[in-house]
This record gives structure tokens, sequence and C-alpha cells, in this order.
């Protein structure tokens, strides 16, 4: 296999091993370090139009990096902003992954990226985040904030949206409220996923927009001037 | 002196056991937890004696702290008279803790936020990255680490040792500490359109044969995953 | 009910099965998953009724903190609900007995059985703390109660003194005495960043972990784009 996932669960670091003229596409800035060999491209993936439309909803960067060995092998090494696990989905041709935006960190050439979201009644309406659909062949990696737990879904399940990482796509998926109005605004519960099917859903432990909300006390505050 | 590292890989912690008369150096602001009675002695890091020693430790503490965000002063721990002691202490991110033992001949290069904590009769020297790597706020100031003593450095993320002989390309802030055997220059990801858009920021391209200790997150990182989060 | 740890120890996720009809209390905000069938509810920890009920939104908005509790049940058939904190860490359980009460840092609570009572109306100690921003909750009666850390956990048996840093409390058994103080001289607080401690005396346990979320949220906070308000 030419890639070894590091450190796993804690902070995780995917070391590949690329052969002469092989190449791996990641997120911008996730290049830990790489050998002098190796070729950074930068460029809009999926053209200015699919990049674009993400750079709209996600305030992601646009640009993704695309790493190749030149001249021989060359070695690559790429980790994610958020401190959790990485996980690599091996895709058969035609199969999907969807995954949640800030959770893809990287894949190989061959896999197809395509942007999907549901408008105001979308996914992660407001929260900055987006699904995206990964179809192989080819392998795409995921990354999480925290560890990840696998639920086989049978049946129906409910996920609290800040912890969706990626699920297969024969799951079928929506969205709800949990409890009253009351728990809406005071609950602190929000809008869920509600899953139903057959399929494996992958859960990240930790939330972030829970952390953004523990941070956002220590901001430093605009001065008016 | 004793020491034991709990809570590793990913929120470690050091438990120091101190002889009578031992004094161990941490980072202000890491200590955890201590045993009753401990003796403590704020002061500004640096090696330089006298008075004008102590101006230009305060100023290089200074550019420290502006610069590259870390604390002024470090704490000096000792027990009280004729007694043991104990110290915990732990860095404010994630981590991990590792702790070296320097011989007199080791010496290494560690990048600012590095520094934890150290015993013995080990000098700390203040070495700033250049102009570039005042401007990206990262790699801005390294310390020069040497002598006899222990050395506790702490790291965000996982560390990973990497042998270097030729040359290797570590993104700025992914370096947390290489032996004096390397060299290296700080560039920006390629041309300047690289620089900007690939979100790469500055890399460091080592050269020589010798030790590298890279960690596998960056605060940089950690602000730039949160940031589209936060309300506004 | 019971509770059982998974993905530790740096971002352990708590599972709580439930029998039939049994139920569950969490922190707000803490739910990760749960079966379909579990049934969420919200209510204020002071009094019932209108009254309590708006007696608690002042209070909650008047101290800026989230003090709501959700009941979960697990309507007609065993179900499970997990939970998590908002921090990376561990989390611990512990079993209440009457008559040893647990005092916990508020951000640490994370779940209980609802043979735990939690009081947060607590002046006494608030006030030692003032200035910090910790909110502290006692826990009594009987039963499991699952508490949080940012960071590791460690569980400490104190028999004489033991001095923390207060941001690394986690809770400790009411059978300890405590003293905060500042930590050496003037000039050392001042400096050493240090801040408060927390001398504990007598014999109990305490549970620490080992990072500060106060010096994480400085640390990364300083960092940050800034806020308008």
């Amino acid at each position: 296999m030419p890639y070894e996932i590091k450190s796993s669960p804690d902070f995780a670091i995917i070391d590949y091993q690329l052969a002469d003229g092989e190449s791996v596409v990641a997120e911008a800035g996730a290049m830990v370090c790489m050998s002098p060999g190796v070729q950074m491209k930068t460029e809009a993936r999926g053209g200015l139009l699919a990049a674009a439309k993400r750079k709209l909803l996600g305030g992601e960067s646009i640009f993704q990096n695309t790493f190749t060995a030149t001249g021989g092998p060359g070695r690559v090494m790429l980790a994610p902003g958020a401190p959790g696990d990485i996980i690599a989905f091996p895709l058969e041709p035609g199969r999907s992954l969807f995954v949640q935006s800030s959770a893809y960190l990287a894949a190989t050439p061959d896999v197809t990226l395509d942007t999907k979201w549901g408008g105001a009644k979308g996914f992660f309406s407001g929260m900055g985040m987006f699904l995206l659909k990964a179809t192989g062949p080819g392998t795409v990696f995921v990354c999480s904030y925290g560890g990840i737990f696998q639920k086989q879904c049978v049946g129906e399940y409910l996920v609290d949206t800040d912890h969706i990482v990626a699920f297969a796509d024969s799951v079928q998926y929506g969205i709800t409220k949990v409890g009253g109005i009351k728990s809406l605004f005071f609950g602190g519960e929000g809008l869920v996923a509600r899953f139903s099917g057959q399929g494996m859903i992958y859960v990240q432990t930790r939330g972030p927009g829970g952390l953004a909300s523990f941070l956002h006390a220590y901001r430093p505050v605009k001065s008016s001037n | 002196m004793q020491c034991t590292i709990e809570c590793n890989p990913a929120y470690a912690m050091a438990t120091v056991d101190l002889e009578p008369g031992e004094t161990v150096t941490v980072e202000a602001g890491s200590m955890v937890g201590m045993s009753d009675g401990m003796q403590i002695k704020t002061t500004i890091g640096g090696t330089r004696t006298g008075f004008f020693g102590f101006l230009i430790n305060f100023a290089l503490a200074f550019l420290r702290k502006f610069i590259g965000g870390e604390t002024l002063f470090v704490n000096a721990y000792t027990p009280p008279a004729g007694q043991r002691g104990r110290l915990m202490f732990a860095p404010a991110l994630a981590g991990d803790i590792i702790h070296y033992k320097l011989d007199g001949q080791r010496r290494l290069m560690v990048q600012g936020s590095g520094y934890l904590a150290s015993a013995g009769n080990v000098l700390v020297r203040t070495k700033f990255g250049g102009m570039k790597s005042l401007f990206s706020g990262e790699g801005a100031f390294w310390l020069e680490v040497s002598g006899t003593g222990d050395l506790w450095v702490n790291c965000y993320g996982a560390i990973h040792e990497i042998e270097v002989d030729g040359r290797f390309i570590v993104d700025t802030g992914h370096v947390l500490a290489f032996e004096t055997g390397l060299t290296y220059a700080i560039k920006g990801a390629g041309g300047l359109k690289q620089t900007l858009l690939s979100g790469e920021g500055l890399t460091m391209h080592f050269s020589g044969k010798g030790k590298l200790f890279i960690q596998s997150r960056t605060v940089g990182g950690l602000v730039h995953w949160i940031a589209p989060r936060l309300p506004a | 009910m019971q509770f059982r740890k998974e993905l530790g120890p740096a971002y352990t996720l708590c599972i709580c099965h439930l029998d039939p009809n049994e139920q569950v209390m969490a922190e707000s905000g803490a739910m990760v998953t749960q079966d379909a069938h579990v049934q969420m509810q919200t209510s204020a920890t002071q009094g019932k009724g209108v009254g309590g009920f708006l007696k608690a939104i002042g209070r909650s908005m008047f101290l800026g903190e989230s003090f709501f509790r959700n009941t979960f049940t697990a309507v007609n058939a065993p179900g499970e609900v997990s939970f998590a904190p908002a921090l990376p860490g561990d989390i611990v359980t512990y079993e209440l007995v009457p008559g040893k009460d647990l005092i916990i840092q508020q951000t640490s609570y994370l779940a209980s059985t609802t043979s735990v009572e939690i009081q947060t109306k607590w002046g006494g100690f608030k006030s030692m703390f003032s200035g910090e921003g910790a909110f502290w909750i006692r826990a009594y009666g009987q039963g499991p109660v699952a508490l949080t850390a940012f960071g590791g956990i460690k569980e400490v048996d104190v028999d004489g003194a033991f001095v923390i840093d207060t941001g690394h409390i986690v809770a400790f058994e009411s059978t300890l005495s405590y003293q905060v103080k500042r930590v050496g001289s003037w000039f050392s607080t001042f400096f050493s960043a240090e801040g408060l401690v927390c001398r504990f005396s007598g014999k109990g346990k305490l549970f620490m972990q080992t990072r500060n979320p106060l010096e994480f949220g400085r640390n990364v906070g300083s960092k940050l784009p800034p806020r308008s308000n």
C-alpha cells in the first residue's frame, strides 16, 4: 500500500510514498513535509464553477494541491487542521461516499468529487458546511475532529449534524428537529440528521460547533474606530 | 529527580519528583499540581547574567512574547528546605511531552512554542528565524538548547522523527526541533501564486545529515479549520 | 442504565444504554447519536412550571451559562444514546453514594441517572473562584454520573495536602477541605501567569484534567479573527 496512516487516532497523519509519476490531491494547507522531488501544483479542482460553488457555501479554500513525484519516487505527509483521526476509503467504481465538506482531506486523482447541497432546508444549513460526493474508482481520505465511531445503520438513527463525518450512498437521510420548540432554542440540540436504510455511518466524537462556541469568548473584540 | 509522563500521547502531563535542593524551571502557566509548600521564583527566561544581561534577556523575552506569542516568564520550583517535592506540569495545547537528557554533546534547535521545562545546566539561547518568519508568525523564533541536564519539549499533535540525509522540505509550523547538523532555508511554497493560494505558507528546506522532529498539527491549521465556524 | 466509554482516552464518547422506559439526564448540546425511538425533553433545573421556567431563563441570560439539561427516555424498547462534550479529552464515571457528595466544575458535567440530584445554585463556592469564570455544581444522591475532562483524567487520592491550579479541577469529593490562594508572592502571581490555585486538605478523591481550558482559550483565541461584540 502506498500510504500509511500514522499516530491514529489522536493526531493522525498520512505518510504517502509516491511512485515516480504518481499523484495525490489534497486540500489547501494539508502538506506537512515532502521529499525534494515532489512537485506541488495548485489549481481549482473540478473547474472554476464547481470550486466557486464550494467557496460560496463553505468559506473554504477553492484550491487544491496536486503532489506528483518526479524524477523518482517521492514522499509526502498530509495532515488536517483539526485534532483527530484519518480513515482511507477505497471506493468501487461507481460507488460513492457522502463526506461532510471539512472532513474531506485528500484523494487519489481518479476520484470524482461533486458538491451536493440542499438549499435552505439543507443538510447543514447555516453552519458553513455542505456535503461532498466522492465517487470511485480511487481512494478518498477523510479526517475527523475527535475519534471516528462507525455505526451500521439498520432502521432509524439520529445523529447531531455537527458530528457527521461521512456515510455510504446506500443510506437515506433527512433533517429533523429533536424535541419541541423549547428544545430547539434551549435544549442546545438544534437540528439532527435522521438516517434510515442500510449502510455505514461515520460519526466523529467531537463537534466543531462546540469548539467554536467555546473559543468565541476568547476572540479579540473588534475595535470600533 | 524522577520523571514520569502520563496521558500521552494526546494530553501528556509530566510529574517530576524532586530531591531536597533540586530545582525544575517550567514555562509560566504550565503548572498543574504540586505538593504542599513548594517555593516558586519567577524569572525571565534567558541565560545572560548581570544588569545588561538582564536587559537583553528582557528585550528578547519581550520580542518572543509579541512576535512568537510565547510567555515572557518562567517559574523555578524548589521543594521546601530539606524536603522532597512533586511538581506536575503540562502545556496549553494538546499533544505529547518529550523528555531529553542533554549530555553536553547534543545541541538541539527547538521551535519557540516547544519549550516546556528544563533542569540542570541547560543553556537556552533565543535565535530569530529571519524576516520572512516574522511575517508568517510561524517559526518566528527558535531556541538553541545545549548543556547538561534535562529538557522537556511539548509538541502539538504527535511527534514523528525523520532521518534527513540530503534534502527535505517541511511546512514551518510543523517543525518541532532538529539537530544542529542540519541547515535550512525558508522559502514560500513555490511561485507567488502558489504561496498565496496553496494555503501552505512558508516552508523550511533542510539539507545535511541529522534528525528532524515534526509535529502532526499546528495552531495555524487549527485556526484555519475552526474560523469558518465562528459566529460573526 | 449503563454508561459505556468508547474511543478513549483522547476523544472519548459516552454511550448510555437504557432499558425500556428508563431515563438519563445530560447537559444540553451533549447528544451525538441516538436511536430514533428515544425521546428528548428539556427541563430547567430550578423549580417546576412557568414560574420556574422564567426564573431559569432569567438566570441563564444573566450569567451567560447554559444550564438546561435534557432528559432522554427509551420509549417502550431498549435504546442507546451517546454523549460528548465540546472539548477533546477523556470521560470518567463516578458512582455517587448517599452522604458523600461530588462537587463538579460545571462544564465537566456530562450526564447522570435520574436518581442523582444536581444543585446549581451554590453561592459560597462560586465566590471563591470569582473572576475565573468557573461555575460549580453539587451532585448528590445515588447512581452514576459521567464527568468530562479537557485532556486526560488523573485521579488523585488526597491524604494530607495537595495544591492544584484551579483550571485543572474536574471534580472533588465533599470530604475534602479547600482553600483558594495565590501562588508565591504578589510578583509571582502577577507575572507567573499561574492565577489561582486551590489547596485541598483532608482525605478524599480529586479528579484533575491535564489541560486547562482557560490557557487553551487564551492561546488559540488570540489568534482567531476578531468578533463584533
